[in-house]
């Protein structure tokens, strides 16, 4: 194994992932509001940060509107962090969260800095996506030239290439609520997820309240496709299908049942390197290990994490059997299922205490969420390593493996 | 000159097109130069106060001179782009003159002419004259580029303006006026155009207007669903073969975030890439230049212009049914013969659906009760004995066919021509059977004869020039597009055509996947996959063929590879094609075709087939067949190769024609290839 990086993470925390509608808990709590509170609660727990931290990365994907100009820079000078820690938000659609953390994690194993703040934001239900336009599905020059189609299609695109059938997906989806629903049962996210409370101190939620312990087969089965008249009449089947020329026709499986939650939430990771740890009084929970970055074909677009994860294992020079614990960001059923196939796994080591589809995908969040909950799962059940990965909008994808301290 | 400019006593300017050259408007450099300084006299003068634009032909203008596009080439990329800024500054100019323009479109307003009009204010259709009205570029491999591709999504929105400018398609004036391209059809357009100027004394044109444009952006949520599907439906259609379908759409997003002058100017910049690419330049030559001079008979090898008044034709099936209702809408006499009295009754029904059926696009006058008179429906062949010429369009069978010729051949005059409508048959061959051979000729017409405007002539041994230029006549008769080839089984077209469809059943057995194999046929810009095709033309008529061709050519036969194939599909499987809703497709009475499952009982599909492969056969192959033919000296002159293979059989028009391809890549690029492709899959791919 290469020399571990010197970037270890005390804490990993996030808000509860709320149903992204208006209608859901947290829809009436601002994006800035739901990092402002995760920032108190770690200042709270680590007062060190205000007087050490050297800098804030956040994931947001859709920039704009009241998440845009710098949302980072804007929680913190909320929260009343001192004026002179920075903030930085950055992009890289679903990976954002976990792409901040490893990018604050180079920055302090290679003795930029010495605390960092990184995680992610997104209120689904009050900046939508495509909000941000952007030149990839609207520029011909990459749209047309490359076929690039929504993720929902992309999703189906898997399932056809791949044979999965509608029951499979479903079933997939199926246990994610159910492991889920048994995590929050038995406490296991008590420790990360900080309640999000209103100005008179109220709980307005503290749990993720789009889990459904009761999903079951007869009534997803209910759920119509939701891709079917997209597909057709934005031509985007018919693209899937002139860069997949052995399929006939593009099979439609994904609905809202077995696809990622729409989902408002934020997450916040406390990283520092040995120096700081021996000066403070601060424990470490786990260590990075490494952390790639792989892309392939924007078409298809969501089947690049097992490659990222891949390579990963192999620059650190271990094997998957190695690997105790595995998240693999639910962003589709078929995602999931293709990420299993790929790297020849079964689910018993995979989102464990569930993921996406049960609890929501708050875009520029969910990396960092899913690094907290691997976390958490090597801790409780007692394991050493952990592998996270998450694909992303355009063919990327991107993996990172943790160590538990105590292991 | 090429313009009349005149001002009432209104003040109001009367500009009036009438080239002097032509029967109808082309816009060529002098007619715009004209038109730019009559909008300058306009927009300086303070006496005029408005104008009117207008033509004193039957139509507007039906575009812009394309061969001063087909011949770019001598002057510099640059300089091109600086004319056509030159275009846009003086129409923009009028534009920003607050002054009122109105345009009258009486009757056919195309392309460029299209675009000129729409700097007017107000367009305004003259109802006395319907006519087509759009934007043909897209097919001749270029796109609107005088304004179009910018003025007409600001003026009839995006949706609508895709569609016109991607499909190309042609409406008449009452469809134009439901777009918005047309404010108004009247029965007396000039009054109503100096009325409305003299109503509206100072006016600002409607493509200026910021709060349309911002609307229109890509970025604007009423635009960008849109936009995200119209990048991928247009992609659907192209399979990405047009680079001047890319550029268009580039241009469209690119203009709609852009204020006029700086939206022409991308404009500019992109139409002269593309109508500078060897492709588009090809595609001109071919579609436009080319077809023209062959449509006007050029190549005929006799000044000759005949005309016939009346003709016959043997066999009133499909073909025999189709093609006396196009002579007998071109004004000729026609005798239909046929030995079943149940087949001429079949025929003279299908003969009046598609009279009726003109009757109700417009596209003639004449009742069908009327129309059908102009044919005789026979059991008799004495009926020939006053025709000019005899097409035989019986059964594709030898027997049957000199059974038919040596009948014809004992009742017609010594002048007349007889001609066979045989689509493989040697025509030599079959000349034997008539006493004249000099006067016998092939006269090959695709199905459906009334959409597919190519007629293959094909020279017998002994046939003669006379004969040729009659045939030649005849189809300019038929307003067709002539091309002509020497004796040879399948001759040009069929013989290219059976190369493809032999290809893609060769891939089944190969191993290739079938959405694969079709969707490669696709992805290299030919209409349909082979495979489709085939079932279109016919699987037992296909193996009749292969057959006939054994049975003639005897020790001189290849074997072509697919005799199993065939036998399983027609003599096993009954599954004939189309026609019998079952072939290498299943056809669903609701519903779309799809590839047949048991496909795979000729053999497995691999998991894997290299896609880019299987586009290289389908391609090459053609491409090969078209060299060894020109080789073999069966058809020899670019142009005709390249209309014939487009129009024939819809041959990756992107290409403009297998022979331009091969003038743009250069003969040593495909040498090379079917080397390549010669030593990997067989000699059929050799080069001679």
């Amino acid at each position: 194994m290469d020399t571990p990086v010197d970037c270890f993470i005390v804490d990993a925390i996030r808000t509860p992932r709320g149903r992204g509608k208006k209608d859901g808990s947290l829809h009436r709590v601002t994006s800035l509001n739901l990092i402002k509170g995760l920032l108190q609660t770690i200042r709270t727990r680590y007062p060190l940060v205000q007087t050490a931290c050297d800098d804030m990365i956040l994931g947001c994907v859709m920039p704009v509107g009241e998440q845009g100009a710098n949302i980072a820079r804007s929680a913190l000078l909320a929260a009343k962090y001192p004026e002179s820690i920075p903030g930085m938000q950055i992009n890289r659609f679903c990976s954002s969260g976990l792409d901040a953390v490893a990018i604050s994690a180079s920055r302090i194993a290679s003795n930029q800095a010495n605390l960092m703040l990184a995680g992610g934001v997104e209120s689904m239900s009050r900046v939508p996506m495509m909000s941000d336009g952007g030149a990839i599905m609207f520029d011909p020059q990459v749209a047309y030239a490359q076929q690039i189609v929504p993720q929902g299609i992309s999703a189906d695109l898997i399932a056809t290439l791949h044979k999965f059938s509608r029951e499979e997906l479903d079933n997939f989806a199926i246990r994610s609520h159910q492991r889920a629903a048994k995590a929050l049962q038995n406490g296991e996210f008590h420790q990360s997820v900080i309640p999000v409370k209103n100005v008179l101190d109220e709980v307005l939620l503290d749990y993720d309240e789009a889990i459904r312990p009761d999903c079951n087969l007869n009534d997803l089965a209910k759920l119509q496709p939701s891709f079917v008249s997209i597909g057709k009449m934005g031509g985007f089947a018919k693209s899937c299908i002139q860069k997949y020329p052995q399929i006939e026709t593009l099979k439609h499986f994904h609905h809202a049942g077995n696809s990622s939650a729409i989902s408002d939430g934020a997450a916040l990771v406390l990283l520092a390197n040995e120096k700081t740890l021996n000066n403070s009084d601060l424990n470490p929970k786990a260590q990075i290990l490494g952390y790639a970055t792989y892309a392939l074909d924007p078409t298809i677009m969501l089947t690049a994490p097992s490659e990222s994860s891949k390579r990963l294992l192999d620059k650190l020079g271990l094997s998957l059997d190695d690997i105790d614990v595995i998240e693999i960001n639910e962003a589709f059923s078929s995602v999931a299922l293709y990420y299993m196939k790929a790297l020849d796994i079964d689910d018993s080591r995979v989102n464990l205490n569930g993921g996406a589809i049960a609890m929501g995908h708050p875009l520029g969040a969910t990396g960092a969420i899913i690094l907290g909950t691997a976390v958490d799962l090597l801790i409780s059940r007692k394991k050493r390593l952990g592998l996270i990965s998450l694909c992303t909008a355009s063919g990327m994808g991107v993996s990172m493996v943790i160590k538990n301290m105590e292991y | 000159m090429h313009t009349k400019f005149t001002v009432d006593h209104d003040g109001i300017a009367l500009l009036s097109l009438d080239h002097p050259e032509h029967s109808v408007n082309i816009l060529d450099e002098t007619m715009l130069d004209e038109l730019l300084s009559h909008f300058d006299k306009v927009i300086n003068d303070e006496s005029i106060s408005g104008l009117v634009i207008r033509s004193n032909k039957n139509s507007f203008i039906t575009g812009v001179d394309l061969s001063l596009l087909g011949s770019v080439q001598s002057r510099p990329k640059t300089h091109f782009r600086d004319f056509l800024i030159k275009v846009h500054n003086g129409m923009t100019a009028l534009e920003k003159s607050t002054k009122p323009v109105v345009c009258i479109i009486n009757g056919t307003a195309l392309g460029g002419g299209l675009e000129l009009a729409l700097c007017a204010n107000r367009l305004i259709g003259d109802a006395n004259n319907d006519g087509l009205i759009g934007f043909p570029e897209i097919k001749l491999g270029i796109f609107p580029g005088m304004g179009g591709s910018v003025r007409v999504p600001r003026l009839i929105g995006l949706q609508n303006a895709l569609e016109m400018i991607f499909k190309g398609k042609l409406v008449g004036m009452a469809e134009a006026l439901r777009l918005g391209l047309l404010s108004e059809i009247a029965k007396d357009p000039l009054s109503q155009a100096k009325k409305w100027i003299l109503e509206h004394p100072s006016i600002g044109h409607r493509c200026y207007e910021e709060k349309t444009l911002r609307s229109l952006s890509p970025y604007h949520p009423k635009s960008s669903m849109l936009f995200a599907a119209a990048n991928q439906l247009i992609r659907g259609d192209s399979w990405g073969c047009y680079a001047n379908v890319e550029d268009a759409l580039q241009t469209i997003y690119e203009t709609l975030q852009l204020p006029m002058d700086q939206a022409l100017r991308v404009e500019a910049d992109y139409f002269t890439s593309t109508l500078y690419s060897p492709n588009a330049q090809a595609m001109i030559k071919t579609l436009f230049i080319d077809k023209k001079r062959l449509e006007r008979g050029d190549h005929s090898p006799l000044p000759l212009s005949r005309h016939f008044d009346k003709i016959g034709i043997v066999g009133a099936g499909f073909m025999g049914a189709d093609i006396a209702y196009a002579s007998a809408s071109s004004g000729i006499e026609v005798v239909l013969i046929d030995i079943n009295k149940k087949t001429l009754d079949i025929a003279k029904a299908r003969i009046s659906e598609l009279n009726d059926k003109a009757l109700k696009y417009g596209k003639t006058q004449t009742p069908t009760e009327q129309f059908i008179k102009s044919i005789e429906f026979t059991e008799s062949v004495d009926s020939l004995m006053d025709c000019e010429l005899v097409i035989e369009a019986v059964f594709e069978d030898r027997k049957i066919k000199r059974g038919i010729l040596e009948k014809i051949n004992l009742v017609v005059g010594e002048d007349c021509i007889i001609a066979s409508n045989t689509s493989t048959l040697p025509i030599s061959s079959l000349a034997s059977y008539v006493s004249n051979p000099k006067r016998f000729i092939g006269i090959h017409f695709f199905s459906p004869v009334h959409k597919m405007q190519l007629v293959e002539l094909i020279y017998g041994d002994s046939t003669d020039n006379h004969t040729m230029a009659s045939a030649i006549n005849f189809t300019q008769m038929l307003k067709k597009t002539p091309i002509c080839v020497q004796d040879g089984r399948g001759f040009f077209t069929t013989r290219v055509v059976i190369s493809y469809l032999t290809e893609g059943m060769l891939l089944i057995k190969d191993g290739a996947p079938p959405a694969l194999i079709e969707h490669a046929g696709k992805a290299i810009g030919m209409p349909v996959g082979p495979l489709a095709l085939a079932d279109e033309i016919a699987l037992d008529l296909a193996q009749r063929i292969r057959r006939q061709t054994i049975a003639d050519e005897g020790s001189n036969w290849k074997d072509d590879g697919i005799g199993q194939i065939l036998e399983y599909m027609v003599d096993r499987q009954g599954r004939l094609g189309r026609k019998a809703q079952k072939g290498f497709y299943e056809y669903p009475q609701n519903g779309n075709k799809y590839l047949w499952d048991g496909i795979k009982n000729i053999r497995p599909a691999l998991d894997k087939y290299d896609f880019e492969a299987a586009k290289d056969r389908l391609f090459y192959r053609q491409l090969i067949e078209v060299h060894n033919l020109m080789q073999e000296g069966i058809i020899q002159d670019p142009a005709q190769i390249n209309v014939g293979a487009i129009l024939g059989f819809g041959f990756c028009p992107w290409t403009g024609g297998p022979s331009a391809y091969i003038k743009n890549v250069g003969k040593t690029k495909l040498m090379i290839k079917s080397d390549q492709l010669s030593d990997r899959y067989g000699i059929r791919f050799k080069a001679k």
